[in-house]
């Protein structure tokens, strides 16, 4: 973190995230701090652990527009939990506040594209945060890379660590990644096995059919006829419920 | 149900050490014991308000467990979920309290007569209402939170950031405050051309009151069942639950898909047996008609019923999934300030 | 969040007042200062005097005078011609003085009052003080004064006979100037101190 001392004792200052002014705990002098040049950290803790991790992927892969057997034949083959860097910058452009954020390390992985930063607590990341045993990925991009394209001026700038799960898994021989945020629980991924909506549109399209036929012929030839919109009924909700029918979770799922 | 309030906010008067009561928006305030007149002025452009959080764990906790029994949840829901955490958060909102003025001119079409003749009668509109928008002053993630409404009875505390755990604030001040006009003047007009099928002029402006940043009380909750981990959240004054996850019924699924698939098709097909034996004439046709168009609501609705039950989403979500219960609107109308005219 | 003392900008004496105006008067020099944006400063302002005399308690009411260019590029006007016709000729178009009032009357009064005399633009009898009568609080800020002036603008068209459908305009702002106006007020009622021919 950069060091601020006070104008007046030469103690350092406290600086809170997010502040424009900071007290001297010693000479009670309040000064503001010139934010636009210093490069300030932070990090976001992990609010979700890794077992909760764990059960929001498996969530995600019961979700219906997920493949039908995704949730029990996906495999996780590996789970790291660490924090990635991530460069905000606020500057003022067109007399207007913006904030935005660029990557500070080249990465493929999901969500890292767009760059919002989550939702979290923010706290200073000094030699006092805590990382919760977590691996913190250094930048391989140096802020100054960026400075000199950016548009306005700039009100301050930081390097934000943010917490996520990174997961890969397989499924059908297949390897596929996913990216969960660890302080809101957010799940991004990359192209992933989706499920056809063909046997849903099946399944309604005959119960359809059987109450049409129903009503024509009810109208048309004899009212006994109604009952097939009742008959539409039973075999839609019978053959519906094959297709929702959840795959059982193998048994070493459920110790947990 | 409470009305959107403005916030009052308790200061002493520099000059007699009074109590002086700062209504939000009002930057002029007075000291009604010595008449001194002063400007309110905040730092960094924005007011901070902080809402005492008055709801405790186990009701938050019995919410929740209150919360799983409605819906198309599942049905077991409530008896074998776990919930595995709780803990209270304060999060961030951008308000803004503005008058919004809009002009609408347009038609509304009609059918009236023997043979259902479309009519077009011009309208006119003039809204002047006072309208509060708010919008999550940091990334929503995956909490299903983007606007409140302040409650009656929330007291207003001290900000004071370094004893209560909250969500910083990552979204742009400016930023919000232009949406907000946006979102206002986009309001004003959408109030003003509610009677109208087409609009040909509209013309808004917004008014700015007051601009605060609220940190509003919530509690968030992980639950799991079979293995998969959910959430819910719950408002940390009126104790409703305001977003979640939650497992759907496979069984409401099937029964959607019967019912969905039976009933449309029955409508259809009375509307063209109808219109078959009656040989086309006009109750036939009406008929059919009618028919179509509950079919296709049926169709839609069902369908959506039993394609995405599997997991229900409430509040302000993004994925795939069947969306239940009301979202709060990022822009209400504060009714007792409202002068319209309708033409 | 911090109260700022407010100072008479002529004199430096503490302001004081018992109601929220943004007209503000010094206790000890006289002078009005206009609060705006958090400060109090200069403001140049005019007084109309009575015409006639009314029951009830005179008092003078601000009033924000927009002076506007305003320039009708397109209207389209559904039925109402014969209407418009025959009544009232007087038209909203040009460079004119928009009366916005700035004082928390009832709005079934100064919704009469802004459209009448700007459509008017009366002759004024200006004095120098607030003679036999109260000043009135003003509560709008300058800032919206404009904007009030194009919704008048925006209503007239709307109110006179035939539905608007279509209209493309300019609206060009060229001064703000405040001036009082006298008014009668009784009960809850209030009449205005100036004739409108």
């Amino acid at each position: 973190m950069p060091d601020f001392q006070c104008p007046k004792c030469g103690a350092a200052l406290q600086v809170k995230p997010g502040t424009q002014m900071a007290t001297c705990s010693f000479c009670g002098t309040v000064t503001y701090i010139d934010r636009s040049s210093a490069l300030f950290f932070y990090l976001l803790p992990f609010s979700i652990n890794e077992g909760a991790a764990k059960g929001i992927f498996k969530r995600w892969t019961a979700g219906p527009a997920q493949a039908k057997d995704l949730e029990s034949a996906a495999k996780i083959t590996k789970l790291t939990k660490e924090f990635f860097p991530v460069f905000r910058f606020r500057r003022t452009i067109n007399g207007r506040e913006t904030v935005f954020a660029k990557p500070a390390k080249g990465t493929l992985l999901p969500g890292m594209q767009d760059l919002t930063i989550p939702p979290g607590n923010v706290v200073v990341y000094d030699a006092k945060a805590s990382t919760g045993g977590a691996e913190v990925i250094q930048p391989d991009i140096a802020i100054d890379s960026y400075l000199p394209e950016l548009a306005g001026t700039p009100i301050d700038q930081a390097l934000v660590y943010f917490p996520i799960y990174e997961i890969a898994y397989e499924y059908q021989g297949a390897s596929y990644q996913a990216v969960i945020d660890g302080s809101s629980g957010a799940v991004y991924t990359t192209s992933s096995p989706t499920r056809s909506s063909s046997a849903y549109i099946a399944v309604m399209g005959l119960a359809f059919t059987l109450g049409l036929l129903g009503s024509i012929l009810g109208v048309m030839v004899n009212p006994i006829f109604f009952v097939l919109i009742i008959a539409g009924f039973f075999a839609g909700k019978l053959l519906a419920g094959k297709v929702v029918e959840r795959q059982k979770p193998a048994k070493e799922v459920k110790a947990e | 149900m409470s009305e959107a309030q403005k916030i009052l906010v308790s200061m002493t008067c520099p000059s007699c050490g009074g109590q002086v009561q700062c209504e939000e928006g009002e930057d002029l305030v007075l000291c009604k014991f010595c008449e001194s007149v002063f400007a309110l002025t905040t730092d960094e452009g924005a007011n901070k308000v902080m809402y005492k959080m008055t709801v405790d764990k186990d009701k938050a906790l019995a919410k929740v467990k209150a919360w799983f029994g409605t819906g198309p949840k599942a049905k077991d829901l409530q008896k074998t979920a776990v919930i595995t955490e709780a803990y209270p958060m304060y999060l961030p909102f951008w308000r803004l309290i503005a008058r919004g003025k809009a002009c609408v001119c347009g038609i509304e079409e009609q059918r009236t007569g023997k043979d259902n003749q479309k009519v077009e009668i011009p309208r006119e509109a003039l809204i002047n209402r006072e309208y509060i928008y708010s919008e999550i002053a940091c990334e929503a993630g995956d909490l299903g939170i983007q606007s409140i409404v302040i409650p009656d009875r929330a007291e207003a505390i001290s900000y004071d950031d370094q004893e209560i755990v909250t969500f910083g604030v990552t979204s742009s001040r400016d930023a919000a405050f232009d949406e907000g006009g946006r979102a206002i003047r986009k309001t004003a007009v959408e109030d003003g051309s509610a009677r109208m099928d087409k609009v040909h002029f509209s013309q808004s402006f917004c008014f700015p009151k007051a601009f605060t940043l609220v940190y509003y009380p919530f509690w968030i909750l992980r639950y799991t069942y079979e293995g998969r981990t959910y959430f819910a959240t719950v408002d940390g004054i009126t104790a409703r639950v305001v977003s979640g996850r939650a497992p759907g019924d496979a069984g409401s699924q099937s029964t959607a898909a019967g019912i969905g698939g039976a009933l449309s098709g029955g409508a259809v097909g009375l509307g063209i047996g109808l219109a078959i034996v009656t040989e086309g004439t006009d109750i036939g046709i009406g008929v059919l008609v009618v028919g179509f168009i509950a079919a296709v609501a049926l169709l839609g609705y069902f369908y959506n019923r039993f394609r995405y039950g599997d997991e229900i989403l409430e509040g302000a979500l993004n994925g795939k999934g069947l969306k239940s219960g009301r979202t709060q609107k990022k822009v209400q109308p504060i009714y007792n300030e409202t002068y319209d005219y309708f033409k | 969040m911090l109260l700022k003392e407010l100072k008479c900008p002529g004199c430096g004496a503490p302001l004081k007042s018992k109601e929220r105006d943004m007209m503000l008067a010094c206790s000890h020099c006289g002078r009005i200062s206009l609060y705006a944006d958090g400060k109090v400063g200069d403001v140049a302002y005019s007084i109309a005097a009575p015409a006639y005399d009314y029951s009830g308690e005179l008092i003078y009411v601000p009033f924000w005078i927009v002076n506007a260019d305003l320039n009708v590029r397109k209207e389209s006007i559904s039925g109402g011609k014969i209407s418009r016709f025959i009544s009232d000729k007087r038209q909203m178009r040009g460079t004119r003085d928009f009366y916005v009032c700035a004082a928390s009357i009832p709005e079934e009064f100064c919704r009469e009052w802004n459209m009448e005399l700007t459509l008017d633009q009366p002759v004024l009898n200006l004095i120098s003080s607030f003679k036999g009568g109260k000043r009135a609080v003003m509560t709008m800020e300058k800032g919206i004064a404009g904007e009030n002036a194009e919704f008048l603008f925006l209503r007239y068209e709307t109110e006179i006979p035939g539905t608007l459908q279509k209209l493309e305009y300019d609206f060009k702002i060229n001064s703000t100037k405040v001036l009082y106006l006298p008014a009668y007020k009784s009960n809850d009622k209030y009449v205005l101190g100036i004739s409108h021919e």
